[in-house]
């Protein structure tokens, strides 16, 4: 059975492209084109990764990450961040209070994302 | 001490005696003691008459005697008196000399009293007139002087209850207080502060500069209050701007980079799905065009360097390339899009160029702040000597306190601002081409939840007809 992913983003074209690319590589992935249905969809399907936008209507991805961590249930799940943004954040202070796996600056290749999201869910694997 | 004596009695004593002496005269001649003591009367009257007149005089006539009597006796005596006299006289020409030089200095005092008094109330009222507030504090830090600009926000002395005391702003305090007890007097020194003012919050640069004496001592220190709410306003929005502009360029550019990618790796094998990938490629290109426009055109209005081509054109056709451009990004997000143009020739005289783009924004941002499943319409009609486009959406509205402001450049509304990027830049294009270059009106009604219509008014015409149908009016005489 293939792990499942769920992909936040407001630019329906991004979350094709990470589904695109991630599906080819035996994920199963669900998109959402914002935070509070990601969350709906993140309590409905308890997926091993979540890859989120930053700036998103409705809920943002910091909101819906901070969501997730405080849910017992949902708490442990790894988290890959998208930001245009690209300065004005903390990336480390990010990484560290909200147990971001990794945080990926747009344009991002879906080549290293897939990198990112295997070496996640494998350090994840071996942790657990 | 022995008495001179006056004339009076030097005369009276002779006019009696002769008085005496003619009467008694008269009397053993005319045997008539009428005449006698008549003659008598007389005479002791003339006397009298002449004493006073003399008496009049006299203690003039006196003085000078003395006087003159004292400098002779002066110049030739050598003794006591004459010394003291002449020491006293001295002593009483010096004084009156004094006494004239002290009158002319208090006169020339008093007009520099005036003038200085007149200059210090002409500087009052220059200060009074400025608009910037100026504080001017002792060498104790106590308030001396604020001109009315500086009344107005911290309150005067008659109005005690409303008055602000400068310990009351701590920052502004030590400001004073370190401006006026560092040693450097020449230099300014500057604070920032935040104060509510009437309630409401407001925020202040302070320039502090030093007044010292000649023997560089402190003698107070002047303050000037600058009200930078809006330079700290125009900072954030501008950094907002930036952040956005970062946002918005950088989304297009993730999805051509993403899908570039997955064409090269071969993770798109159905040539199908291939054209639409390249398809959105080319869409996002063109999005990335449009927001540089946008940010270009604006820089240019900004440094006044823009070129204006207008020229004639059917308005429904311009409507026709604006909606097109749009179509796709409302097809991604699964909203509808209808198009309401009149069946009627609308002419207008525009520049192409800028007025696809500006319809472009308002159908951009329709479909922006409209949730999946939502509708935007773009309408046009004919209204007397106008055109009416309208551009209407089902999305979630814009706030009435926000409207005031939607057409500043990089305002955005705060309540949307969540909901999806910007750059605060497309509507102040749309109000510039509506209203400055093509001479129409802009308006917008929103109702939150249920959204926004905005409608552009154009004149009608095109330039040709214009000027045919002026000619022809100029020929036949009539007037305009």
């Amino acid at each position: 059975m293939s792990l499942r992913i769920v992909a936040c983003d407001d630019e329906a074209h991004i979350t094709r492209a990470i589904s695109m690319k991630l599906t080819k590589a035996g994920f199963d992935v669900v998109t959402a084109s914002d935070g509070q249905m990601g969350w709906e969809l993140i309590q409905q399907e308890k997926p091993s990764l979540v890859i989120s936008d930053l700036q998103m209507p409705r809920m943002d991805g910091l909101s819906l990450c901070r969501m997730i961590r405080s849910t017992p249930e949902t708490a442990e799940i790894p988290f890959i961040l998208l930001t245009a943004k690209g300065f004005g954040l903390d990336q480390d202070e990010l990484i560290s209070e909200l147990k971001l796996s990794a945080l990926a600056v747009k344009p991002f290749s879906p080549r290293e994302l897939l990198k990112l999201v295997q070496e996640t869910l494998g350090v994840t694997a071996s942790l657990n | 001490m022995k008495l001179r004596p006056t004339i009076w009695k030097t005369l009276l004593l002779p006019s009696v005696s002769f008085g005496v002496v003619f009467s008694v005269i008269l009397y053993l001649f005319s045997q008539n003691a009428l005449m006698a003591a008549a003659a008598f009367g007389a005479s002791c009257a003339t006397c009298v008459i002449i004493a006073s007149i003399v008496n009049r005089h006299a203690e003039t006539i006196c003085a000078r005697l003395r006087r003159q009597e004292l400098r002779d006796r002066g110049a030739v005596g050598t003794g006591l008196y004459s010394q003291v006299m002449q020491e006293a006289f001295d002593l009483l020409n010096r004084s009156e000399s004094e006494a004239r030089i002290a009158s002319n200095e208090k006169t020339k005092l008093e007009a520099a009293y005036h003038a200085a008094d007149r200059k210090t109330s002409r500087m009052e009222e220059t200060l009074n007139s400025l608009e910037t507030p100026v504080l001017i504090t002792d060498g104790k830090d106590e308030l001396l002087f604020h001109n009315q600009a500086a009344i107005r926000l911290f309150g005067s002395d008659d109005q005690q209850s409303k008055k602000t005391q400068l310990s009351d702003i701590p920052a502004l305090q030590q400001l004073v207080q370190e401006t006026r007890t560092r040693k450097v007097a020449t230099e300014h020194r500057s604070a920032e502060f935040e104060w509510a003012v009437d309630g409401a919050e407001r925020a202040f640069r302070a320039k502090s500069k030093n007044i010292s004496s000649q023997h560089g001592s402190s003698l107070g220190v002047v303050t000037v209050l600058e009200d930078i709410v809006d330079e700290r306003l125009a900072k954030t929005r501008h950094a907002e701007f930036v952040s956005s502009v970062s946002h918005e360029l950088k989304t297009p550019m993730a999805g051509i980079k993403a899908y570039i990618e997955l064409l090269m790796d071969g993770d798109v094998e159905e040539p199908e799905e291939q054209q639409e990938l390249f398809g959105y490629i080319d869409n996002q290109v063109d999005r990335l065009t449009r927001l540089v426009n946008n940010m270009l055109n604006l820089a240019r209005i900004e440094s006044g360097v823009i070129k204006i081509t207008r020229k004639d054109y059917e308005l429904n056709d311009v409507l026709r390339k604006a909606f097109e451009i749009v179509q796709p990004s409302a097809e991604d997000k699964n909203i509808r899009m209808v198009s309401e143009l009149s069946d009627l020739y609308l002419p207008v005289h525009l520049d192409d160029d800028l007025f696809v783009q500006a319809i472009v924004n308002l159908l951009s941002n329709a479909v922006k702040y409209t949730p999946a499943g939502g509708e935007v319409r773009l309408q046009s009609q004919m209204e007397e000597t106008t055109a009416v486009i309208k551009v209407q959406d089902s999305g979630m509205g814009i706030p009435a306190d926000s409207l005031p402001h939607i057409f500043e450049r990089f305002y955005r509304v705060p309540e949307n601002n969540k909901a999806a990027a910007g750059t605060g830049l497309g509507l102040a294009l749309v109000h510039y081409v509506s209203t400055d270059i093509h001479n129409g009106q802009i308006s917008v009604e929103s109702v939150i939840d249920q959204g926004s219509c905005f409608s552009i008014t154009l004149p009608l015409g095109h330039r040709d007809q214009n000027q045919k149908k002026l000619r022809q009016q100029q020929l036949a005489g009539t007037p305009q």
